[in-house]
């Protein structure tokens, strides 16, 4: 015998049904001292078909408007009564589960979704003191220990800890919204910190402005791995922690996106020609390897090394043979035709910003370099499980290429993985709209990289890969990556824009519970989603190790602070040489 | 089947439109007598105050009641009326110095009955939780108000109280409230007590029935099994109480039927063509009568559950979808088990 976890006294009756709207419910208030008390998003108990079930909805109106009605019959010598005016107190809420006190062999259990209509006249009682806390404790208690997820408390009662499923927040993609400073970052942490506690967790952070940088940081409680993508200044002797994303791991349609300009009319003569001469060089370098297992089968796609210096000289090659004819030379089947793709090309060789893409070190042209590259990316145990790489030097125009081709040759390697021994990895995506930016305003680069993230969305549960998408402007991210997430943690969001991003993402029903978007609290956030039983809102708890995110005080610091002059100056020089250090 | 789907099964059975029916078995679990304690007594106090006429139609039924039971030996042999009389007055004296008992602890709190944790767990509409009962005893309206509800039988007043349908429901009105020119009466949760057999405090006084909850040295008005049953029935109150049982079956949703063995021909006319229909029912009881099995057999629509044992090992043989299952070591067909097992977490 366990207790009920909701008992209802007379006390807490609140009124009875008098109408149902499919997911809304109507609520004919009788109590108007208990209405007082309602707040928003205050959760209903309405009694279903049993005695022993009960349908629980969420305020979302609340109205009072004045009627006629009998007199209180207590003067009975009056005959000549006359109608008295009283207030007719309305609430309307919408239908997010049922609980029942007994569900066959199992007791208080909790589902999303209304089995049953609410009946006319069913009475309504107010959920809240101990019936809240034993019931916010059974919708943690649902989730096995080892799935558990806790964010932070509810604030409808904060002596309960709110659970998520961690298992299905991670599954299908998630997103992390909020305007700026309202706590998206420290979400981040928070998260990461608890998926740092389990054994072997694997997650990529894309870290845009190098803000998770303390994370890193061993010495202060950090747990989690630092890469950075190289910078100009980093080409000549590369460091441990950097990355280089050399021109080969880009397959035909990535390559092609930067260097070919679709709108000259020899772009399908160029785009051929370059198809065919990889395909060629990447062919020799599988004979030099003795791989002639894979030469069966690879394509022009498959990242294996080869040379680009070679690659344009057979371009240039073409670009200049003459044919032959009965009567001498004649022009070429390709000359002259590629003279502006190869301009192209060499234009990107040089251009420094792309280093870490076209002037990779000798060692990362070697044929097992890509295996040591991604298994630091992919391992995971003894902390070295969640790892945070830094894009804060790589310019913003190549941004898309890079996060895109990142997430691709990750998602590619998992792809390829046998199902029983993959692990499942997520993909942080912070700062979103950056490089996922809704495709009518993407540009040929950038439609690439959304591609392979749309793609990632699209089928990435199936091979354990996911994404969890981290934006201040959800109205600026693709919209096929946000409506394949299953679940939002949405902090404040002022904007008008944004918020109606999210509303149209809620099924319908719940729509209306975003209208508090604009009035949480700092570090306060609706959690939505089927890795929670209810959309709640929350009071996340403060991450031990704060991330490198905070927000300045203009007002004083113009009070108190003097610019320095040399930090000017040798901020200038850095622009120029595109690195931090002097 | 899991026991598990069993119980989501039997939760799901106690929703909207439920009518209660409800036999002697109930009575007999709390410590009424039954049929067989029934017989013996009126064998033992029968005779001596009789005409010849009625001693010797008593002579002929009390064999017969000693080798079929009362009910099957009064449906044999009718017997005279002032012998009919002298088996009501016998009957009603038993049942009612038991009741007196089972009362007095009701009173003092050493007893629960089963039925009032029952009403906690059912639905209760604002017209009123229907019970149907064949029983002549006062355990279902004492259980009802002991749960906390009110209790209308029709009878309105305390000391020979007249049969009023009309002011019996108004007196449990809370208020009257007017919405947009509509008015509403709001009731308080009650139970509607149907007893088309009679009740121990019905009396017949001056050619009319009245109500007096104590005990009177008059004729009380109950209906004994038999051929008479019919011709008995058909008068005020029976015929009432009969009309509101009978329409709340028609209506009826669903049935819960507890300790009833499908023996009576009155309730018979409506209840069992409304279970072949299709109406979902519950039979709880200690053991099932042949009618009822007969019913479990052919209808999917009933649940029958009663005692079973294998190997001295108890539990509960339940029909499930004309299928007999087991369930050892779970008394499911006793009321309290069921609640404790079933209804309660």
């Amino acid at each position: 015998m366990t207790e009920p976890a909701l008992q209802f006294s007379d006390v807490d009756k609140i009124g009875r049904v008098a109408s149902v709207d499919t997911g809304r419910v109507a609520v004919d208030v009788n109590n108007s001292v208990l209405l007082t008390r309602i707040a928003i998003g205050q959760l209903i108990a309405i009694r279903g078909v049993t005695e022993r079930e009960y349908l629980i909805a969420m305020t979302e109106r609340v109205t009072r408007s004045v009627r006629e009605e009998l007199p209180e019959q207590d003067d009975e010598a009056e005959t000549n009564l006359i109608l008295s005016t009283v207030p007719t107190d309305m609430l309307q809420g919408v239908l997010i589960g049922t609980f029942r006190t007994v569900d066959g062999a199992k007791a208080n259990t909790f589902k999303r979704g209304a089995d049953s209509f609410p009946q006319i006249d069913r009475e309504c009682f107010v959920i809240e003191g101990s019936n809240l806390q034993r019931f916010m404790g059974i919708l943690g208690a649902g989730f096995s220990e080892d799935e558990r997820l806790k964010l932070g408390t509810f604030v409808a009662d904060r002596s309960a800890d709110a659970i998520a499923s961690g298992d299905k927040f991670f599954q299908r993609h998630a997103a992390i919204l909020g305007s700026t400073g309202s706590g998206k970052s420290w979400a981040v942490a928070l998260i990461l910190e608890r998926a740092a506690k389990l054994k072997y967790p694997n997650i990529i952070v894309f870290d845009m402005h190098g803000e998770y940088a303390p994370l890193t940081d061993k010495g202060r409680g950090g747990f989690a791995e630092r890469f950075r993508i190289a910078g100009p200044g980093d080409l000549e002797n590369p460091a441990d922690d950097v990355l280089f994303l050399p021109y080969w791991l880009l397959n035909r349609d990535e390559m092609l996106s930067m260097i070919l300009d679709r709108s000259d009319q020899n772009a399908p003569n160029q785009a051929s020609r370059f198809t065919l001469h990889v395909r060629d060089l990447k062919g020799k370098t599988l004979d030099a390897e003795n791989k002639s297992v894979v030469k069966k089968t690879f394509t022009v796609d498959s990242p294996i090394p080869y040379d680009v210096k070679k690659l344009i000289g057979l371009l240039t090659a073409d670009n200049t043979t003459k044919g032959v004819g009965k009567t001498g030379p004649v022009k070429g089947e390709w000359e002259d035709k590629l003279t502006r793709f190869i301009s192209r090309l060499e234009a990107k060789l040089d251009d420094r910003r792309y280093g870490f893409m076209f002037a990779p070190p000798p060692v990362a042209s070697k044929y097992d370099w890509l295996a040591d590259q991604v298994l630091k990316l992919l391992k995971s145990g003894d902390g070295t499980g969640i790892k945070v790489v830094d894009f804060s030097e790589v310019p913003a125009d190549v941004l898309p290429v890079v996060t895109g081709t990142f997430a691709r040759l990750l998602y590619d390697v998992q792809f390829w993985m046998g199902a029983e021994t993959r692990t499942p990895v997520t993909l942080l995506c912070d700062e979103a709209h950056l490089y996922l930016p809704v495709r009518d305003d993407a540009d040929a680069v950038q439609r690439q990289a959304l591609g392979t993230f749309e793609r990632i969305a699209k089928e990435g549960r199936k091979y354990g890969f996911s994404l969890l998408v981290v934006s201040q402007r959800p109205s600026d991210v693709s919209r096929t990556i946000l409506s394949q997430c299953n679940n939002f943690l949405a902090l404040r969001l002022t904007n008008e824009t944004d918020q109606s991003v999210i509303r149209r993402l809620m099924p319908d029903s719940l729509a209306r519970l975003t209208s508090i978007l604009p009035l949480l609290d700092t570090g306060e956030a609706l959690l939505l989603g089927d890795a929670v039983l209810l959309p709640t809102r929350i009071k996340l708890d403060i991450p031990k190790v704060t991330p490198d995110s905070a927000t300045r005080d203009f007002w004083k610091e113009w009070g108190s602070m003097k610019p320095d002059q040399n930090a000017i100056t040798s901020a200038v020089e850095c622009l120029r040489s595109q690195s931090r250090r002097r | 089947m899991e026991i598990h789907d069993l119980k989501l099964l039997l939760q799901g059975h106690l929703s909207d439109g439920l009518v209660t029916i409800v036999g002697s078995g109930l009575s007999c679990a709390e410590g009424l007598p039954g049929m067989t304690e029934l017989a013996a007594h009126l064998r033992e106090t029968i005779g001596g105050d009789l005409a010849p006429v009625d001693c010797e139609c008593w002579a002929k039924l009390a064999p017969a009641v000693a080798a079929k039971g009362l009910e099957a030996a009064l449906l044999d042999i009718a017997p005279t009326p002032a012998l009919e009389a002298a088996i009501v007055a016998r009957t009603a004296d038993l049942i009612s110095s038991c009741e007196r008992e089972i009362i007095a602890q009701i009173f003092t709190n050493t007893k629960k009955l089963r039925f009032t944790r029952l009403l906690s767990h059912l639905l209760k509409p604002t017209t009123g939780i229907p019970v149907v009962t064949t029983n002549y005893d006062r355990l279902i309206e004492i259980a009802a108000e002991e749960a906390g509800l009110g209790v209308d039988t029709m009878f309105i007043g305390h000391f020979a109280g007249a049969l009023n349908e009309q002011e019996s429901r108004l007196s449990f009105c809370q208020e009257v409230t007017l919405r947009s020119r509509q008015v509403r009466y709001r009731y308080r949760p009650r139970v509607n007590v149907f007893k088309p057999h009679g009740s121990l405090d019905w009396y017949h006084r001056e050619g009319r029935p009245v109500r007096y909850a104590g005990e009177l040295p008059s004729a009380r008005l109950i209906i004994t099994p038999g051929i008479n049953k019919f011709r008995n029935g058909y008068e005020s109150p029976f015929d009432r109480h009969r009309d509101r049982a009978n329409s709340a079956i028609d209506r009826a949703t669903r049935f819960l039927i507890i300790g009833y063995g499908f023996n009576d021909d009155h309730l018979e006319t409506h209840l069992t063509p409304r279970i072949r229909s299709g109406i979902p029912t519950l039979l709880l009881t200690y053991e099932l009568s042949a009618n009822a099995i007969k019913l479990a057999r052919e209808c999917p629509n009933v649940i029958a559950i009663q005692r079973g044992s294998v190997d001295g090992e108890e539990g509960s043989s339940i029909f499930v979808n004309t299928a007999e299952i087991y369930v050892p070591h779970l008394a499911l067909w006793e009321l309290d088990t069921f609640i404790s097992e079933v209804l309660e977490p």
